[in-house]
């Protein structure tokens, strides 16, 4: 397969504005973040454990952050990061990627952006994805104040400690599509007053284990994008 | 921030204990994990120094 090069660069600018003449697009058109977990800061994040969990880097390709439970049934550990600094608009799209796995299917795992709170299996505000215990079947959730609006798709499936990727995009008018593995598995619609969240998210994952056993998540990368245009 | 709550003691107890870095922000006693991460909210929405934690972790607001 042949390379197209644009060796002057290309832009998503005009030439007039202050990044017109950068050889990439503008680099405020969104506000991004990312995280390959090639680094780990604890500090970083708002941590909440049930029993006894120190996430932590583990070894293998593609920086990976290892989040073990300790052995009780009910025993979990969510990462969030601090602070929150995601709202969503009408007018303004965003985007959600993330590539995991869980251990076994035994857990309940989640992942996506939700408001900072200590029960993400549970949370008042967000859009995320969260797995059932057993089946491993995925639910992509749009929640706001979660009795005001709480709509749900059916997305997937997990197979245990296999990666996947979950990725959802917020289409800035009415609708929010679920994508497993690239492919497109589902969509809520409906009025943004009326879903969508109006409380600042933020990056949030995690994992409980159902059984009397440890159970692992493991992250390979989570992208997390709002349009600023 | 660190937000744990301890698996229960034989009396089915356990404890919230809130950390940021070195700095012991709380520890105390709940009655179970949803007690727990309940007055844990409360701190994370008012702050582990506010008048609406301290109101919460007092005895009678447990009842």
């Amino acid at each position: 397969m042949s390379m197209t090069r644009y060796a002057g660069g290309f832009s998503t600018a005009k030439s007039t504005m202050p990044f017109g003449n950068y050889t990439h697009p503008d680099p405020t058109d969104q506000h991004l973040y990312e995280n390959d977990f090639n680094a780990y800061v604890a500090g970083d994040w708002t941590i909440t454990v049930v029993g006894t969990s120190t996430p932590a880097l583990v070894a293998g390709d593609g920086g990976i952050l290892g989040i073990t439970t300790s052995a009780s049934s009910g025993d979990s550990a969510f990462l969030q990061k601090t602070i929150g600094s995601f709202t969503f608009e009408t007018g303004k799209p965003a985007w959600f990627a993330a590539r995991f796995k869980v251990s076994t299917l035994a857990t309940t795992a989640v992942i996506g952006l939700q408001v900072i709170d200590t029960t993400p299996l549970d949370v008042t505000d967000g859009i995320y994805f969260l797995s059932t215990t057993a089946t491993g079947a995925v639910t992509g959730i749009v929640r706001k104040n979660a009795t005001t609006g709480s709509s749900s798709a059916a997305v997937g499936t997990l197979v245990a400690d296999t990666y996947t990727e979950l990725a959802w995009y917020w289409d800035g008018k009415d609708t929010v599509s679920f994508f497993q593995d690239k492919v497109g598995k589902g969509s809520i619609s409906g009025v943004a007053a009326g879903f969508l969240p109006d409380t600042t998210c933020t990056v949030s994952f995690g994992v409980q284990t159902d059984s009397a056993n440890a159970r692992t998540m493991s992250v390979d990368y989570i992208i997390a994008a709002k349009s600023r245009r | 921030m660190l937000i744990n709550i301890s698996d229960a003691d034989k009396s089915g107890k356990r404890t919230l204990t809130v950390t940021d870095g070195d700095t012991k922000l709380y520890s105390g006693p709940v009655d179970n994990t949803a007690a727990g991460q309940k007055l844990a909210n409360v701190g994370l929405k008012h702050g582990w120094d506010s008048d609406e934690f301290k109101a919460a972790t007092k005895p009678s607001a447990k009842k």
